[in-house]
């Protein structure tokens, strides 16, 4: 074919620039470390990453309302020890009263020893979490729930509960309605102290001693179920934690560009780069031109 | 008997000749590097011989005469080049035009509205989880503000798109007017050269450089006539005739490649104007899918939301500023209370400061399937629209890739047709050049016999 000399030169010129936008794409991917730098490098790769960071987004969500939930159980395991220890001196202060050779003075004591039981109750009654909330009130999370007057304990929360989404579609309840556990618990306290100051030795072995040994495998039934909850919770994080990873290997794949690969499509491409440009230096050195005299 | 004056002039017009023929070599050496230069040859022909009259009769020739000085082209190519450019102008504009629409879409990467999104479903999950809870409020707000912004930034970018797309319609209308009315006038002189019996060479490449460059903005057929002069005609409408120049239709019917101007419409094919139509009416839709997505979340959000009670038991607000007809995504934004103040946020159906109810149902919007957005979710809606946005500009860019091989085929064959080769030229220039230093000798032969003649007489 006959070739043109101004041809001869834009085809240098259009090898040049073919070979150079290769060698730049080609070094954007090994720059940028991915392979699809925007939508229309792959469109059907850039939806597929989408929806999987879609759904690792709700995923990290998940285990956000997780470390909630585990925040209210913690909260809960917590108080129902709190609560155990206090039944437990209880309970050993009604063993003491329940001797018929202690002193009124003693009884007296007693009897005020447990008064100082029930306030650290109220005060269990009304723990707050990490985020403000009192845990014990119900959907009423805002006001303290326990209140307490002339031996008379006041709930001003409310039966609801409050549940997280732990994973799509599962709800689980995370709170203890303070009523009536905490109300039971108060009124046989004040029932063991009425009858320590009154020095009712029968009433106090053989109802309110047994009252409080019924509450401490009550609440510990509920440390119990709070325990298994945390587990549940922890099991559930570890999953998603491993799903996440899963999924960021996945978008990884599609997005992500395979290092050695791209580095080998680097260099080809600036092995062209550079043969364009000798062939170019090289070519045009001959011309009639340089035979004539 | 020939006079002996006829050796001078025949001498005389072979020295001329190849003068000439240097010269028309020279100008292609010079013009090497012009862009639409057309090759010229020198086409010599024999003079008319002079008959005498001896025993019988005989003629001797007169020596050479230039019978034209012509252009080495192929109408063919000229046309598959203009088709070419037709079809390169339009995809390289809409692969241009688009490739920056795109720009404004970060996915994959994060930072777009995909990703705000799924940041405002989840604020509210951790709403529904701790119900109000100040910080899971200011993270609703910020969440909620952060979608209204990005879509609403999105949008105000397309339609500077669209702006720009306009814009740049109006001056291909001036260039294609401006291209029409240039080949007109050289329609004229070109005419009145070849009446006159010359070949207007340059006149003829200017007018086939304009048409290509006219072909790169709207695809045009053209016909020849006797006295050389052009028509031209996209689609049906004569756009330069043996009147003049007609002005092109300036007015785009939306989402379709139809301009019309009075009872004058023409539905184009091809070129850049083409390629404007086309992203302006993609522009148009991608635009019309934002508006359906801020439509709909100011719905479907507003429609839970709504439900939520407040403290003293009232219900019935809103959470995106509703309004009628719906505001699109231009005006796709949180309520005055809300934005005002992020406490005003509710969060459960029973006015209880632990009800997260209303979070959750809206949390769970995120996967939903809305019948208005084709039974999707609200993220498939948009990773879809994403992923379209995609697809368009890599067609358009595939196309205009296309194009350009077709384009540099056809260059590839034009100039090896009708371009300079500089060693081709000094070939032929050695050639004259020892033509000429013959006509020369030979001259100089004659001249000596003559001077001898002159010597013998006295």
């Amino acid at each position: 074919m006959r070739v043109s000399t101004n041809y001869e030169y834009q085809l240098y010129t259009a090898d040049i620039d073919n070979t150079t936008s290769a060698y730049t794409q080609a070094q954007q991917v090994v720059s940028t470390g991915k392979q699809i730098n925007q939508a229309s490098d792959n469109p059907g790769g850039t939806m597929s990453a989408l929806t999987m960071t879609a759904l690792q987004s709700q995923i990290s969500q998940f285990n956000s309302n997780l470390s909630t939930a585990k925040d209210y159980l913690s909260n809960n395991e917590a108080s129902m020890t709190s609560i155990t220890n206090l039944l437990n001196q209880a309970y050993q202060i009604g063993v003491q009263g329940a001797n018929s050779t202690t002193s009124s003075a003693a009884l007296n004591n007693l009897a005020s020893q447990i008064s100082d039981i029930q306030s650290s109750l109220v005060n269990v009654g009304n723990t707050q979490n990490s985020t403000g909330q009192c845990i014990f009130a119900g959907q009423q999370t805002d006001t303290q729930p326990f209140s307490a007057a002339n031996g008379t304990l006041t709930y001003s929360g409310d039966s609801n509960n409050i549940s997280v989404e732990v994973s799509p579609g599962q709800k689980m309840t995370v709170n203890q309605p303070g009523n009536p556990l905490f109300t039971d618990i108060y009124n046989q306290l004040e029932s063991l102290k009425t009858d320590l100051q009154s020095g009712s030795f029968s009433k106090i072995s053989n109802t309110d001693i047994a009252n409080i040994k019924s509450s401490i495998a009550n609440v510990s039934d509920l440390n119990g179920q709070f325990g298994a909850q945390i587990d549940t919770v922890t099991n559930l994080t570890t999953a998603n934690t491993a799903r996440s990873t899963n999924l960021t290997a996945s978008i990884s794949n599609v997005v992500d560009a395979d290092m050695a690969t791209a580095i080998v499509n680097m260099t080809q491409a600036q092995n062209a780069y550079q043969a364009a440009l000798e062939s170019t230096a090289q070519a045009s050195k001959y011309s009639l031109v340089d035979f004539l005299s | 008997m020939p006079s002996l004056s006829s050796g001078y002039n025949i001498m005389n017009t072979a020295l001329q000749g190849f003068q000439t023929a240097l010269d028309v070599t020279g100008n292609n050496i010079a013009n090497v590097n012009t862009a639409g230069y057309t090759r010229e040859t020198v086409n010599f022909g024999e003079s008319d011989p002079t008959t005498f009259y001896g025993t019988s009769p005989y003629q001797i020739g007169s020596g050479v005469t230039i019978q034209s000085i012509s252009q080495i082209r192929s109408v063919l190519l000229d046309s598959s080049m203009n088709n070419a450019q037709s079809g390169l102008g339009q995809y390289q504009q809409l692969a241009n035009s688009l490739s920056s629409v795109q720009g404004l879409f970060p996915e994959p990467n994060s930072g777009g509205i995909s990703d705000a999104l799924s940041g405002f479903f989840n604020a509210f999950s951790s709403l529904a989880a701790s119900p109000s809870s100040a910080s899971a409020q200011l993270a609703v707000q910020q969440a909620a503000s952060t979608l209204t912004d990005r879509v609403q930034s999105t949008y105000a970018g397309l339609q500077q798109q669209a702006e720009q797309t306009s814009s740049q319609m109006t001056s291909t209308f001036n260039q294609i007017d401006q291209l029409t009315s240039s080949i007109a006038s050289l329609n004229t002189q070109i005419a009145t050269q070849t009446a006159e019996g010359g070949s207007p060479n340059s006149l003829l490449d200017t007018r086939a450089q304009d048409l290509q460059q006219l072909s790169g903005l709207v695809d045009i057929q053209t016909s020849t006539n006797p006295n050389g002069s052009v028509n031209v005609y996209t689609n049906g409408l004569n756009l330069v005739g043996v009147n003049g120049a007609t002005k092109f239709p300036q007015t785009n019917t939306p989402g379709t490649l139809t301009f019309t101007s009075g009872s004058t419409s023409v539905s184009i094919q091809g070129g850049a104007l083409a390629g404007l139509a086309q992203a302006a009416s993609k522009i148009s839709s991608y635009e019309g899918q934002l508006d359906t997505l801020a439509n709909n979340l100011t719905t479907q959000v507003n429609a839970v939301y709504s439900t939520g009670k407040t403290a003293k038991g009232a219900t019935g607000q809103d959470f995106f500023q509703a309004s009628n007809p719906p505001g699109g995504a231009a005006g796709f934004q949180l309520t005055a209370a809300i934005a005002a103040n992020s406490g005003a946020i509710l969060s459960g159906t029973s006015g209880n400061a632990g009800d997260g109810a209303m979070a959750q149902s809206i949390a769970n919007l995120n996967t939903t399937s809305i019948s208005a957005l084709g039974s999707q979710s609200f993220s498939t809606y948009y990773t879809n629209f994403i992923g379209g946005v995609g697809t368009d500009v890599q067609n358009a860019t595939n196309s205009s890739s296309t194009q350009t091989a077709v384009v540099s085929q056809i260059q590839a064959q034009q100039q090896s047709i009708s371009g300079v080769n500089i060693d081709e030229e000094m070939t032929n220039m050695l050639q004259y050049q020892h033509g000429y230093e013959s006509a020369a000798k030979a001259l100089s032969v004659i001249d000596t016999s003559t001077e001898d003649l002159i010597q013998s007489i006295q």
